[in-house]
């Protein structure tokens, strides 16, 4: 019996490489913009800036998606048919956007005072002054946090609260990014080295899943060679996920520190501007979405959440899938998004 | 080394990591009776690849520093400690020695996580050969991919899990702030003697900015309020003085 090699196996999937590269090469780059129109309702500095998308009909009460500092937004935005923004539009709600943008060298003492008590709690102030209604707020994972956050120090700028994949308890077992940061001197770091490095960053998300992320991505690559929509998705997603602002150093060095090494937020004992961040103090109706799958906010760290809230309306969702899946998958399109949406309509 | 000399190196590692991989594949289709020895013998090939990388690393960590006087000479360190207390210029020489220091630090932190790395990979290599060696041949090259993605990413993922790795970690990313820091003083000591602005200068002045964006932004904050009081006054104020006018209204017929 002849011998079975690897050869044609081999030989065809460097066949079908070089046709995705030839696709990857012939493709227009990927922009860092999502893919809806927007347009500037305010801004709160140089690289701060509110954004307001505006729906075909109204109806429904204004949404502002309060993201995280570490990836760019457009995620929620990718392409027409991925879009959390646009399936919130359809539905009537104008949707506002706050873009924290690319924090510059002057920016490396801003703290998460600065970021949730000037900013984001000007921004849900503004919204509700311009669209005579309080938003609904709708917190995307460090996002949630800060979404968590103002709706503690300030109950009555919050309608209702979304948090997708936002982590609480953030020292729960299977928490390996949690782990790694135990035993860094963020302060130290940050007074030194300034902004962190998006690289940096990145590089240590990336050490969180290296085989996924740096081979089996792109050992897979081939199989889009001759699905030019599915590549363009894949471009803009590559985009995306090193698309990264750097973050400044104060408000990152707070963040590593009283949530991910001393668990304040958890705990109840997280202070800003001067007042105790106590998740009891929220009242607003929470549905706290996360990933069956995560390994940056395990469900563990997102379900500790429940328990703590004064809310009288709570919901969880645990949705099959990763991190991304969240906002990216057909299913959360299907499934996930229109569940988020009747829920805010109620 | 040169960068041909660097690349030809580069080749030559891909080249015998190609040709373990091929004699793996080969003990794959072998004859049972002898396929668990051939197995065996190609994952001891692959092993010795990543041993090669990996060895090449920590040995980068681990050569020593140029013009160490405490290279070879380790009795010597205590004594070149005490001098660099005396003296006019201890101060430049106990800097000096931090900054040495922190670049040993900083390369046995690296050389250690190098060696947790090599652990975790070898480790993600045994896995893959306990399931060749209990499972039948995978069909395809992807198959056997997929496997080793598997074994590979499970024993990474114990190392990510475990207190050597956050320990290692925390030295590594602590050690390099700390080296960073000696070599940012070191410039600013040299810029400052030429009269010009150092990275100390320029943070201040960074801080300067933010403190006044931040007085200017909140500031403004409390202007609006103030204002919105004022409107709510007046509005008070009004409404006061309509309730105390009289109720009737001039187009209803009086009594």
């Amino acid at each position: 019996m002849p011998r079975r090699g690897p050869s044609a196996e081999l030989l065809d999937w460097q066949q079908r490489l070089a046709r995705a590269l030839d696709g990857v090469a012939q493709a227009p780059a990927a922009g860092g913009q999502g893919a809806t129109a927007a347009e500037t309702a305010h801004r709160y500095s140089e690289r701060i800036r509110l954004q307001r998308y505006t729906p075909e009909r109204g109806g429904g009460a204004p949404v502002l998606i309060v993201y995280s500092l570490v990836n760019r937004p457009f995620i929620l935005d990718l392409t027409e048919r991925r879009s959390l923004i646009r399936a919130l539009l359809e539905r009537g709600h104008p949707v506002y956007l706050l873009d924290w943008g690319y924090p510059q060298g002057a920016d490396r003492f801003l703290s998460l005072d600065d970021y949730i008590g000037d900013f984001l709690a000007s921004a849900a102030e503004d919204v509700a002054a311009a669209e005579g209604a309080r938003p609904h707020l709708l917190g995307v994972c460090q996002g949630g946090v800060f979404a968590l956050c103002l709706a503690a120090l300030h109950p009555e700028r919050v309608r209702r609260l979304v948090t997708l994949v936002t982590p609480v308890d953030c020292r729960t077992a299977d928490d390996h990014l949690s782990r790694m940061a135990q035993h860094v001197d963020f302060d130290r770091a940050a007074e030194t080295l300034g902004n962190v490095s998006a690289h940096w960053l990145n590089a240590v998300f990336v050490a969180l899943k290296p085989y996924r992320l740096l081979s089996q991505r792109y050992v897979d690559l081939p199989e889009l060679a001759d699905q030019p929509e599915a590549l363009d998705d894949f471009l803009r997603m590559e985009r995306w996920m090193y698309d990264s602002p750097d973050q400044a150093a104060a408000a990152f060095a707070q963040f590593a520190r009283e949530l991910y090494q001393r668990n304040r937020l958890y705990h109840g004992t997280l202070a800003l501007c001067g007042e105790r961040v106590g998740l009891d103090r929220v009242r607003a109706p929470v549905l706290n979405v996360y990933a069956a799958q995560d390994h940056l906010v395990p469900p563990a760290a997102a379900q500790a959440m429940g328990p703590l809230l004064a809310s009288r309306e709570y919901e969880e969702i645990a949705f099959p899938g990763g991190h991304l899946g969240v906002f990216i998958s057909r299913r959360a399109h299907r499934e996930l998004i229109p569940r988020i949406a009747e829920w805010l309509g109620r | 080394m040169g960068a041909d000399e660097a690349y030809g190196s580069e080749w030559r590692h891909f080249r015998h990591t190609a040709e373990a991989l091929d004699a793996l594949w080969e003990a794959l289709q072998a004859d049972e009776a002898v396929r668990a020895q051939a197995l065996r013998s190609a994952v001891h090939g692959l092993q010795g690849q990543l041993d090669a990388a990996f060895t090449a690393l920590q040995a980068a960590a681990q050569a020593p520093l140029p013009d160490d006087p405490e290279a070879g000479e380790h009795w010597l360190g205590p004594w070149l400690q005490a001098a660099a207390r005396l003296g006019p210029l201890h101060e430049q020489a106990e800097r000096l020695q931090a900054g040495r220091a922190a670049l040993t630090r900083y390369r046995q932190a690296y050389a250690e996580c190098c060696g947790l790395l090599h652990e975790s990979a070898r480790e993600g290599l045994a896995r893959l050969e306990a399931r060749l060696l209990e499972e039948a041949p995978p069909e395809s090259l992807r198959a056997l991919y997929e496997l080793w993605l598997t074994e590979g990413e499970a024993a990474y993922e114990a190392l990510l899990g475990s207190e050597r790795w956050a320990d290692a970690f925390g030295r590594l990313a602590n050690a390099s702030t700390e080296l960073i820091g000696c070599y940012q003083a070191a410039l600013d000591e040299g810029l400052r003697t030429l009269d010009l602005p150092n990275r100390q200068d320029l943070v201040d002045t960074q801080r300067r900015v933010a403190q006044l964006e931040r007085q200017s932004r909140r500031q403004a904050a409390a202007e609006e309020v103030r204002g919105l009081r004022d409107e709510v006054a007046r509005l008070r104020a009004e409404l006061d003085r309509l309730q105390a006018a009289p109720s009737a209204s001039p187009d209803e017929p009086s009594a």
